[in-house]
């Protein structure tokens, strides 16, 4: 019993290092700075959000303002506007897939960082996890578990270069309308 | 090790006292904000048109013994809620399944979950006669169509809200109600 109690102490007296590892500050002082590598926005707005607003936009899933991972679009969730537009009217502003771009980029940017790198794949996000059922996702599995344009038209983008332009076909089935 | 059990089962009483008094406060608060009944409508399939059916038509709600899948309500028009009776309400689902619902003469429509228990997306599309409605998007999880299909109370909610599901544009002409109603077919009418 005597040993328990020690163990216990120790580990309390232990926790607070481990702590103060984890959010240990930069030379320079207090400001921890991540660096984070993230896809191209133009083409995000132009290929990718059109997806994201088709499979995942929807009022009653990403296009809530209580959801992670909020998503604008011209039939969802409408970021306020001078034009006072509300949903199914207009098209998605620049400002909306602007939004929907920096929200995907902040969901995860270490992760998304290390997968632009090289250094992880992109089924390792949960951008990807989620809709696959790879990780539990309230809104089920929505991409398809193999070629599935929309997964293909992610993937092009996380990786595009310039040699890898992103896969404007697959981007383009993936958000047809019905 | 006898301070140690009696010890646990006091904790393990404690958290059992805390779970059982407190429901969610979540799902509560949202049943509570639905409000009472409507004066001269009785419980049943034609009671509180236009709201979120499946909220209470659910596993640990208060109408779990009747379970929905998917319910909702059909208006006549954008500006007239009056409750379009016969209007064929299909829905297909992510897996190829598809379903037919009709709606009562409040515009009521339901599916019970022992019926059909779509796996989502849903497709939907409603109908009566010439006169036809696609849905411009998927339903993605929600089961109740007047969650996301409410009227916006705030310029706010006007950004999230695609007002209630109706047939008829403002040229077309809308069939009477039906005056054989066992209530006023009109959202917030007296019989």
């Amino acid at each position: 019993m005597r040993r328990i109690a020690a163990l216990g102490a120790a580990a309390l007296w232990m926790a607070p290092i481990v702590i103060a590892c984890a959010s240990s500050p930069t030379p320079d002082g207090n400001t921890r700075v991540t660096t984070i590598l993230a896809p191209n926005q133009s083409q995000f707005q132009q290929f990718v959000s059109p997806v994201l607003e088709r499979r995942c936009a929807t009022l009653d899933c990403h296009g809530e303002v209580g959801r992670p991972l909020r998503l604008y679009s011209a039939r969802g969730l409408r970021l306020p506007s001078e034009a006072g537009l509300i949903p199914g009217v207009g098209a998605t502003t620049l400002e909306e897939s602007t939004a929907n771009y920096r929200a995907v980029i902040g969901l995860e940017p270490e992760a998304i960082t290390r997968v632009v790198a090289g250094v992880a794949v992109p089924r390792d996000l949960l951008l990807l996890k989620k809709p696959l059922m790879l990780e539990g996702h309230k809104g089920g599995q929505v991409i398809a578990s193999s070629n599935d344009a929309a997964e293909l038209c992610i993937v092009s983008w996380l990786l595009a270069d310039t040699t890898h332009p992103v896969d404007q076909a697959s981007c383009a089935k993936a958000s047809a309308p019905f | 090790m006898r301070r140690i059990t009696s010890g646990l089962l006091a904790l393990l009483a404690c958290i059992a006292a805390f779970s059982a008094a407190c429901g969610d406060p979540v799902y509560d608060g949202e049943i509570a904000a639905l409000g009472g009944e409507s004066d001269g409508v009785p419980v049943g399939e034609f009671h509180r048109a236009g709201q979120p059916c499946v909220m209470c038509h659910s596993a640990g709600g208060p109408a779990s013994g009747a379970a929905f899948s998917v319910a909702g309500s059909v208006f006549a028009r954008q500006d007239d809620v009056v409750g379009v009776e016969g209007a064929t309400v299909a829905m297909t689902d992510t897996a190829g399944s598809s379903y037919t619902a009709t709606t009562n003469c409040v515009g009521n429509f339901f599916v019970r979950r022992s019926d059909w228990d779509p796996s989502f997306p849903v497709l939907v599309r409603v109908w009566k006669g010439d006169k036809s409605r696609t849905m411009q998007g998927q339903v993605g999880r929600e089961r109740s169509c007047a969650n996301c299909h409410k009227d916006p109370y705030s310029a706010y909610e006007k950004l999230s809200s695609v007002g209630h599901v109706y047939l008829y544009s403002p040229d077309d002409a809308v069939p009477p109600a039906s005056g054989s109603c066992a209530v006023n077919p009109r959202v917030g009418g007296t019989k």
